[in-house]
Order: structure tokens, then C-alpha cells, then sequence
């Protein structure tokens, strides 16, 4: 009885194959929660919809982890989740989906229940609808950094794009929301 | 000026930097006004992250097993 029998037809392949695949497993488990939170929020709670792009996400990162796609340096996380922004942007411009503006029931519905802060799921009503008049980029800046609680660099890494740049539209990204919040009654002026 | 508030409330700031930013966020009202916008802000995206955490669905993990289950049959 050789090594083989015990191992099965090991010949390294078939046990690194395994361990890979344990591996991204393990990292997918860890990192579930925020890329799940992630989508979910960028399809403004069309759950079908965000489902789909995760259950792409999870299997073209198991196909892209398998092929040795992802760097000994790189994080798991940002990596999954530049996988995940692709995915979403891909259905975007196929399927043309927008974010949709709270509606003005739900706007009501704070305003005279502000102790009512769980609302379809959604905890900050005029800071949602705030978040949503943001353009595109500077919103998923802060999605992934205020929201996720990304850093800096994992938000660059996810966007691939420079951190000076993710930097610039989280400054700006931020201001807006204060002016936002300002103007429309949800805060008082500083 | 508005990119260095943002990453001092962060407490992304070190050093020298760091310490310019405090201080002319001490003698600047405009600046102070901010900053303190940008605690404010902050807060409120503290309480949007109690929202409850989700993990992948069965279908998801489901999916993913069925892959892998394909990938070994081949």
C-alpha cells in the first residue's frame, strides 16, 4: 500500500487544488458579511437583484482564486469586492438599473415617527436619500469606507483607482452630505 | 484644506500634519464648522452600520457547491 492509496490519486495537484479551494472558503466565510452589505446597498434594496450579482461575485472569485488570480499581497477583501463593483456595473449598463430615490411616504413617515429609525430596513432615511443624490463614484467612496469601514487603501484597491483619488471624492462626497442634510431640514447649520 | 479635514476625523493624520490641522481647526471658525459637520456626519453613518449583518444566502453557498462539485466531475 503506497502513499497513493492513502491519498487517493495524490500526486500534489488534486491536495493543493483542495487546500486552495478550502482556502477560499475560509476567506469567502470571513468576508461574507461585508460584501453582502456592499451589494445589497448599491441595488437599493432589490434583493433579487443584489442576489444575483453576489452569487456572480462568489463564483467568478472562486474561478479567478483558482487560477492564482489573486496576489500573495493583495487583500481578500477588496479583491472580492472589485469583483463585486464589476459584476454590479456589468448589469447595470446591460440591464440599465438606477437607483431610485426614497419616496416621499417614507420621508413622511420619519418625520412624524423619528423614533420609528428602522424604516424598510433602512436606519437613517435622510441620510439614504442624501447618499443617493450623490454621482456614482463618490458615493460608493463612501459606501465602502463609511459604510463598509474599508480603509483607504482597501477602497482604492476595490475601485482601482489611486487612494489620492478615493481621498478627493470621500472630501467631497462628505461636504455634499453635510450641505444635503443642511438645506433640506435633517441638520442645522454649523 | 477639505481633503486634510476629511482624513484628520478619520484620524488618518500623523506628525507634523496632524498637528497643523488641529491647531487651524482651533483658530479657523470656517474650518471648526467642517470638521464638527464632518463628526456629525460620522455619527450618523455609526448608526447606519448597526444596521444587522447579512451573510451569503443558502443559495449562494449552495451555488458555489455546485461549481465545485462540477469543477471535480470534470
Amino acid at each position: 500500500m503506497g502513499i497513493e492509496d492513502v491519498l487517493g490519486e495524490c500526486d500534489g495537484k488534486p491536495c493543493q487544488r483542495e487546500s486552495r479551494q478550502n482556502n477560499f472558503i475560509k476567506q469567502l466565510d470571513q468576508h461574507q458579511t461585508v460584501l453582502v452589505r456592499v451589494v445589497r446597498r448599491l441595488c437599493a434594496g432589490d434583493h433579487d437583484h443584489s442576489e444575483d450579482i453576489i452569487q456572480e461575485t462568489v463564483l467568478k472569485g472562486y474561478c479567478a482564486y483558482m487560477e492564482g488570480h489573486l496576489d500573495k499581497d493583495a487583500g481578500f477583501r477588496p479583491w472580492i469586492l472589485k469583483i463585486a463593483l464589476n459584476t454590479f456595473y456589468h448589469h447595470a449598463r446591460s440591464k440599465k438599473h438606477v437607483f431610485q430615490p426614497l419616496t416621499d411616504d417614507l420621508q413622511a413617515a420619519q418625520r412624524e415617527c423619528p423614533e420609528q429609525v428602522v424604516i424598510n430596513g433602512i436606519f437613517d432615511v435622510p441620510l439614504e436619500d442624501a447618499m443617493r443624490s450623490l454621482p456614482s463614484d463618490q458615493r460608493l467612496a463612501v459606501e465602502l469606507v463609511d459604510v463598509a469601514e474599508l480603509s483607504y487603501i482597501e477602497a482604492a484597491q476595490a475601485m482601482d483607482v489611486p487612494i489620492g483619488t478615493v481621498r478627493s471624492r470621500l472630501a467631497r462626497a462628505r461636504l455634499a452630505l453635510g450641505l444635503y442634510l443642511v438645506q433640506h431640514g435633517y441638520e442645522s447649520p454649523k | 484644506m477639505r481633503t486634510l479635514l476629511t482624513r484628520f476625523a478619520d484620524g488618518n493624520l500623523r506628525g507634523l500634519v496632524r498637528l497643523y490641522v488641529d491647531a487651524h481647526t482651533r483658530s479657523c471658525p470656517k474650518c471648526r464648522q467642517a470638521y464638527e459637520a464632518l463628526l456629525a456626519l460620522r455619527d450618523r453613518f455609526a448608526a447606519l452600520r448597526r444596521q444587522p449583518e447579512e451573510g451569503l444566502s443558502q443559495q449562494a453557498w449552495e451555488a458555489l457547491q455546485a461549481h465545485i462539485d462540477t469543477q471535480e466531475r470534470r
